[in-house]
């Protein structure tokens, strides 16, 4: 293939960058420069806290491409991203619509993006150029479907950055205009006219970002971050996938594949079956939220003005087991915007919940945020501060963080009455058993004081038990009803002095000692009342001892 | 490495290269490894990728823009769909032999099936100091295959610059005398080589020798008859293939199957306008009593 010159040249006389107003095309020749090149150092100091924003900010850029290729061609499941690691450079690919003439010379514009916000994961025009930050050189190439042309463009952003930093030791520095002109080049060939793609280079990924080469890290962060989809092993995956397509107006997955293997979304073992909960603003004006929604095809022009605005629609799925999920960096919700992650799993847990925080990690799922006046920040650790931020906080406080913490009290309650009835249940099992082998005197008291604790511990948690429980709490109450009363003859009353087997009398203790023991005996009961075959252990072992030692 | 324009002749070659790879590898189609200098094209690999599950590929780049060509041979590894399976290399194709290793420390994970040595200059070229990069390098390549007890199928490519001090006629003269030895008549054949005006005549036996010589320890090569042609910017190349077989029957420094005899009475194919003739250059036969 050879360089078209003659396009490379007509390219290169209309490819001068203005401050002009460039998305209007009213071409205003600056008397005086507005930017100059210390804002590329900015960028390049890493306008992002986390190295891995980079690789979204691509991946983004072709999440739209390929989201606006499955529309021109009418194929919902078209197109893909790859990503390969490949030192000094990483790559990432896609066979979205690719990027046509106008589209590569505005790529050069800072800041400048005709994508709109709410429409495109990406609006801003600043993401394009992170690259600059993590690598020496940023190469992009691209083709757009029915132009046999591709384009390539590379930032020489080592070479910028040191000419800046050397102007800057001098006191000096150079329009932002100059500087891009001076480091980009541009290069025209022909391309197969039937050819769609963009690939971007990040070359020689600089030593303080090395971390992006791992591609166990990378697919991880992907994995949180962007949208693909569920794991096929997340058994609920499909059921979710369904509820967010028919609610989440703009939700979509891309296929990513890191090094030839596939990413997929997150999920965490031992989940309960998910549940969902719309987040409703203004729900002053209809006096409750709807309990229903279903997608509106109409523009919102014609939507009713008085209903209420969907803010977000949340999935979540509880730990099947006891309490929080250990997954420290999975656990909790997520909020997302077109599917891409906002924050991590602390932001929701922050923003929405005033009480029991810890229960936001009883818990793992999204927020998929569908007001789009609620705006990420450019870093997307967060979103703008708005009017839009402070109502999604406000309704999703009202509505997410109440009805999580409910399910997580009532799950907790649910346990603890299941747990209850299960020792109650071995509980009178093994003193069954025992009435058949015998009771040891000495462990009688024990075992009825185990009993009438196990019986209210049931009563009490019974209606908090789930059915089928609550059939073996009754069952439990009515036997250990009967093993108390047959205990409690069993007592020889002659041996102690108010008809039980007391210690005290035994060992013939002063009434100091006596109260000494009581208090004790108080406290472990209070301790183990819901563990009687250990408090039963711990006391033989008491009694033991001091029937021994007490007298010596 | 340029971007090789599309020329007919190297096309036929590729297809020749191709049914070698059928005939050996059939039954591991899918699985075979790669290694060569496909360039940003990456036409070999088009061709052939239904037999390989990995290609390891060179690139160098153009000095001080060495990024340009090694970034638009991934490009055609993603638009053809085989970045997956693809280990780029940065660097001199000697120097990554020599050291096992390319610019970026990126190692070369022997072993491999094919390799393809598209070299854009010749063979024999030697250094200041009178060693030969290429040669040491394919030495090196040949042992570290050795080291796998790797049989493999070797192309070469090379243009006739040669810089030739002497090396080719020594070669050949080396040939004689050993001939000579054995009893074998070789003069007319020998005195036919070094007097034809064509330089892919003696390159014909020359390279194959060379093979021979740094295999010799560890391999039985087996020399195809090589083809000759004018590529793009109409310079002469010419393209051998060998299949290095090394299995634990033939002991290493056995003699090859195919005598010297043999190589220096095989024939080549011109190739022009992608049509095989087939020529033995008007050079008298060896015969063997």
């Amino acid at each position: 293939m050879s360089t078209n010159n003659e396009t490379f040249k007509a390219f290169q006389q209309d490819d001068v960058l203005s401050t002009a107003d460039v998305a209007s095309n009213v071409v205003i020749k600056p008397e005086e420069e507005y930017a100059y090149g210390f804002i590329i150092e900015v960028l390049t100091s890493g306008l992002y806290p986390d190295v891995f924003h980079v690789i979204r900010e691509y991946v983004q850029n072709s999440f739209d491409a390929i989201i606006a290729w499955r529309r021109m061609i009418g194929d919902s499941r078209a197109g893909r991203v790859q990503i390969t690691t490949d030192p000094p450079s990483i790559f990432i690919f896609d066979d979205g619509t690719g990027m046509d003439r106008k589209k590569v010379r505005e790529y050069r514009y800072v800041g400048y993006s005709n994508k709109s916000m709410g429409t495109s994961a990406g609006f801003r025009g600043i993401g394009k150029l992170s690259g600059i930050s993590v690598a020496e050189k940023l190469i992009i190439t691209t083709s757009s479907y029915g132009v046999a042309e591709r384009y390539k463009l590379v930032f020489d952003a080592k070479t910028m950055l040191d000419h800046i930093l050397e102007l800057k030791r001098q006191g000096q520095n150079i329009p932002l205009n100059e500087l891009i002109q001076k480091y980009t080049t541009l290069d025209t060939k022909k391309e197969d006219a039937e050819q769609h793609y963009t690939l971007i280079e990040l070359h020689n990924i600089r030593q303080k970002s090395k971390q992006l080469l791992d591609q166990k890290e990378l697919s991880n962060y992907l994995a949180l971050n962007v949208p693909v989809d569920f794991d096929p092993d997340f058994k609920y995956g499909d059921t979710v996938d369904k509820w967010l397509r028919a609610y989440v107006k703009d939700y979509d997955t891309v296929p990513i594949m890191v090094n030839g293997t596939r990413v997929y979304k997150y999920y965490l073992p031992n989940a309960k079956l998910p549940q969902h909960e719309f987040v409703w603003g203004d729900e002053d004006k209809t006096g409750t939220a709807p309990t229903r929604y279903a997608p509106s095809e109409t523009n919102d022009s014609e939507e009713d003005a008085n209903a209420p605005k969907l803010l977000a629609f949340c999935w979540y799925c509880e730990h099947e087991e006891r309490g929080q999920f250990d997954d420290r960096q999975r656990r909790g919700l997520v909020y997302r915007v077109r599917n891409f992650a906002v924050g991590d799993n602390q932001l929701p847990r922050i923003t929405l919940w005033k009480a029991s925080p810890e229960r936001a990690f009883y818990f793992f799922g999204e927020i998929h945020v569908c007001d789009p006046e609620v705006v990420p920040s450019s870093e997307r650790g967060n979103f703008e501060e708005n009017d839009a931020r402070e109502r999604l906080y406000r309704c999703g406080s009202k509505t997410l963080s109440r009805t999580l913490n409910r399910i997580a009290g009532t799950s907790s309650d649910e346990r603890r009455a299941k747990e209850v009835i299960e020792a109650a249940e071995i509980l009178i099992s093994t003193t069954e058993t025992e009435f058949v082998t015998g009771i040891p005197k000495e462990t009688r008291l024990l075992k009825l004081v185990a009993l009438q604790n196990a019986q209210t511990g049931v009563e009490d948690r019974i209606g908090k038990a789930p059915f089928e429980y609550q059939q073996r709490g009754l069952q439990v109450i009515e036997k250990a009803t009967e093993l108390i009363q047959k205990l409690d003859t069993l007592q020889p009353k002659q041996e102690t002095r108010q008809g039980f087997y007391d210690i005290k009398d035994v060992l013939g203790v002063s009434a100091e000692s006596a109260r000494m023991y009581d208090i004790i005996m108080d406290v472990l009961r209070d301790e183990f009342g819901d563990r009687p075959d250990l408090y039963e252990r711990l006391l033989k072992r008491i009694h033991s001892a001091l029937e021994e030692r007490w007298s010596r | 490495m340029l971007e090789e324009p599309f020329t007919i002749n190297k096309q036929k070659v590729r297809e020749l290269n191709l049914r070698l790879i059928k005939e050996h590898f059939e039954k591991r189609k899918g699985q075979l490894r790669y290694f060569g200098l496909p360039g940003e094209g990456m036409r070999d690999i088009l061709l052939w990728k239904e037999f390989f599950s990995y290609f390891c590929a060179v690139e160098r780049g153009e000095p001080g823009e060495e990024f340009l060509l090694q970034h638009n041979l991934w490009l055609s590894a993603f638009k053809y769909g085989i970045s997956d399976k693809l280990h780029l290399l940065r660097g001199e194709l000697d120097n990554i032999l020599l050291q096992s290793y390319d610019d970026y420390n990126n190692t070369v994970e022997y072993p491999f099936d094919v390799v393809t040595l598209d070299y854009c200059g010749g063979v024999i070229y030697k250094n200041s100091t009178g060693q030969s990069a290429r040669a040491n390098s394919i030495g090196e390549l040949v042992r570290n295959q050795a080291l796998h007890d790797k049989d493999f199928l070797l192309f070469l490519t090379c243009n006739l610059d040669s810089n030739d001090k002497g090396e080719i006629r020594k070669v050949f003269l080396d040939i004689q005398r050993e001939l000579n030895k054995l009893g074998v008549d070789a003069d007319q054949a020998i005195k036919g080589y070094l007097a034809h005006p064509k330089k892919e005549a003696q390159l014909k036996m020359y390279v194959p020798y060379l093979i021979r010589t740094l295999s010799a320890s560890t391999y039985r090569c087996e020399t195809f008859k090589p083809v000759y042609y004018l590529g793009n910017r109409e310079t002469h190349m010419m393209s051998f293939s060998f299949w290095m077989e090394r299995s634990s029957h033939y002991a290493a420094g056995r003699p090859n199957r195919q005598s010297l005899v043999q190589l220096l009475n095989l024939s080549a194919f011109e190739c022009i306008d992608g049509d095989l003739r087939q020529t033995d250059f008007d050079i008298p036969r060896v015969e063997v009593s």
